[in-house]
């Protein structure tokens, strides 16, 4: 196998990394604004895609497949964003006889759509909020819907993603408006402006569930993650195992993820992304057909290596084991981004001071990132992550307090002081936070404009 | 001139005065349609290569056939055209004032200057007798230091220099090439892709070799003006 990445940032160090380690010839492309980044300089090869606007670059499918095709590669790990979840890129791979690391471009089109997806999950036998089931057409069958389901509600984009096409309703006067600026919004965004109806579930959790499938009937369960810490519908901080989870709860997670693997004959790594109410009663919200930001955190207390058995799948090979693997410890994220606090958080782009991040037992550092280096205003704000790892939950998040008191980073602002805020709360400390966690604490968080406690 | 496209415009031109592409608005007077009932083609088809050489150095070869047929009124057409583009570019691009590029012609054709460039909120006007207005924004060909233009690859591909593999080469080192004219392949994901000269020149250096990986930005040719 000749490796070809078609990402940039963490992720492209990332892959080639494990690449690397298996022996495997890797091939970095970049666009002109990414010339001087450790993954250009790391891979055995290295080619320029275009410049730096992502749908001139990293975007591109033909200069993509171009510079496998003139490097000899005969694989392409799409990392996350960019062109990982679109199945034409798979396809289009296939054609020109260049293995997706993966799932079949025919799931990724499934999965794309939230409404199909759904259907796929009611088929799978998953539980699922109430709400349309299917798209609804116009205000009156959003309303029908909402009625039936009770409010409040979410109305959500088929093709959305990132909060964005999502609108939170809690009462029939406010759906028309909701619904058309909703629609509108997805419509720009995605092309597409189908909208459904989901109940919303307050004081929630968002758990997810990390799946490995070879395509020839070996499933793992790799673990699973909690990620309720989000702002806009950005996660801030993930861990895993998920803390104060019942029993029964993750066993019917981890079975439900199970069977969705085989009914959907899935294939590659995947998430399975749940809402988990206060009972413990837990809902499907959708599958993300890729690898993810927070693979780390499984990776720790797993003990595999997500991306290294993502290439054995598409060589072919059978995974290196399958069932379900016991946590060992515990570990948690926490993502550094280039962003300004003072200005809600928008992202900020510039050459970086002095860049230092923790070391030391226990902390593993995924970053493209160097003193010096630059961080360029055209793509993901995401410059780093931390993650810890420690035998038990309340060492982890000592741990997490020291190596964030250690990280250093210097030229452009980032949320390094927010995750610190974070660290030292005591409801983090406690494990029980739910999705609105956030929001709720804001006026405690002073890089959030609230006071100290 | 090429002969077939000389054959292909005259019967063309019979087929609209005769009626095989449909009713015209008025009729047409009788020494038109007797031309147009003759064999289709009169008289010689002109030298492309002796209109070219009298043209500005940057007309197409697109625009070099219209003048070679219509002399006079092919060049109000062009002269037009180029104008619009420049008109566009501004509007597209950077804010260009027409009242001042006019002025820069009026001072052109006045003071006998051959050339005049200036640059405004970081678009380069250059004005040349003859030429409307030609607004070089980011995007145009790379200058270098020895005159020289840097034709780059806008793609990842393989690098061909001929059409197949048992013909010559587009260009050779010391070729004249026009605006538009095909230089090369580059061939990804099975499609080839023609690239063409975005000015006219002569080849002074050919940087990659028959068969070679190209990346996004790697310079190809090198064209003189």
């Amino acid at each position: 196998m000749k490796l070809l990445v078609a990402n940039r940032g963490e992720i492209a160090v990332r892959v080639i990394r494990t690449a690397r380690e298996l022996g495997i010839p890797t091939v970095a492309v970049y666009s002109t604004s990414d010339a001087q980044t450790p993954a250009v300089e790391m891979a055995d090869e290295a080619v320029c895609i275009g410049p730096p606007p992502a749908r001139e670059s990293y975007l591109d499918m033909r200069n993509v497949i171009g510079a496998a095709e003139v490097t000899g590669c005969d694989a392409v790990h799409p990392g996350y964003g960019f062109l990982s979840e679109n199945p034409d890129f798979a396809t289009e791979c296939a054609r020109n006889g260049i293995r997706f690391v993966g799932p079949d471009p025919g799931v990724m089109r499934r999965m794309g759509d939230k409404i199909q997806a759904k259907e796929a999950a009611v088929e799978a036998g998953l539980p699922v909020l109430g709400g349309s089931g299917g798209g609804v057409i116009d205000v009156a069958a959003a309303m029908a819907s909402a009625e039936e389901a009770g409010y409040p509600i979410l109305l959500k984009a088929s093709a959305g993603g990132g909060g964005r096409g999502m609108r939170r309703v809690d009462s029939p006067d406010e759906l028309e408006r909701a619904f058309e600026s909703a629609s509108q919004e997805a419509l720009a965004a995605f092309g597409d402006g189908s909208m459904y109806v989901e109940k919303l579930l307050e004081g929630a959790r968002h758990v997810e569930v990390q799946v490995l499938a070879d395509g020839l009937g070996g499933v793992l369960i790799v673990g699973d993650r909690e990620c309720s810490i989000q702002r806009r519908h950005q996660k801030v901080v993930e861990e895993g195992p998920a803390p104060n989870l019942l029993d029964s709860t993750r066993e019917g997670l981890h079975a439900a993820a199970e069977r969705a693997c085989r009914a959907w004959d899935y294939k590659s790594a995947g998430t399975l992304e749940f809402l988990v109410d206060a009972k413990g009663d837990f809902y499907f919200l959708e599958l993300n057909a890729r690898l993810q930001v927070e693979h780390p955190v499984t990776e720790l207390v797993s003990g595999m290596d997500i991306v290294a058995e993502q290439l054995r799948i598409a060589d072919g090979q059978v995974l290196s084991r399958t069932g379900r693997i016991g946590p060992n410890g515990h570990a948690i994220e926490c993502r550094i981004n280039a962003e300004d606090p003072a200005f809600d958080f928008r992202p900020a782009a510039g050459r970086l001071g002095l860049f230092q991040l923790a070391a030391g037992p226990g902390v593993r550092v995924d970053t493209f990132c160097r003193t010096g280096g630059y961080v360029p205003p055209y793509y993901d704000s995401l410059i780093a992550k931390l993650c810890v790892w420690a035998p038990d939950r309340p060492r982890a998040v000592a741990r997490m307090q020291r190596a964030l008191s250690e990280s250093i980073v210097e030229g452009v602002p980032t949320t390094l002081p927010l995750l610190e805020e974070i660290s030292r709360e005591e409801v983090f400390g406690s494990g029980s936070y739910t999705t609105a966690y956030l929001t709720e604490r804001a006026e405690f968080l002073p890089s959030l404009g609230g006071g100290s406690r | 001139m090429d002969g077939v496209r000389w054959r292909e415009t005259s019967s063309e031109l019979a087929d609209i005065a005769l009626g095989p592409r449909g009713r015209l608005r008025g009729a047409l007077l009788e020494d038109a349609l007797a031309v147009a009932r003759g064999a289709g083609t009169t008289g010689e088809p002109p030298d492309l290569a002796a209109v070219l050489a009298a043209a500005p150095s940057d007309v197409s070869e697109e625009d070099a056939v219209i003048l070679a047929q219509f002399p006079e009124s092919g060049q109000r057409l062009v002269d037009r055209r180029r104008s619009l583009l420049a008109e566009e570019a501004g509007e597209t691009g950077m804010a260009v004032d027409r009242g001042l590029i006019e002025t820069l012609v009026e001072v052109v054709e006045g003071a006998g200057q051959s050339e005049v460039s200036v640059e405004i909120g970081g678009a380069r006007v250059t004005v040349r007798p003859a030429v409307a207005a030609a607004a070089a924004a980011d995007g145009a060909p790379v200058p270098m230091a020895d005159d020289g233009v840097k034709v780059t690859s806008p793609m990842v591909g393989t690098f061909y220099a001929a059409p197949n593999p048992d013909s010559d080469p587009f260009v050779k080192v010391g070729d004249r090439v026009v605006q538009g004219q095909v230089l090369c392949i580059i061939e990804a994901m099975k499609i080839f892709n023609e690239i063409t000269a975005e000015r006219a020149g002569t080849i002074k250096e050919i940087a990659v070799g028959n068969a070679d990986p190209v990346e996004f930005g790697q310079t190809l040719f090198v064209l003189a003006p």
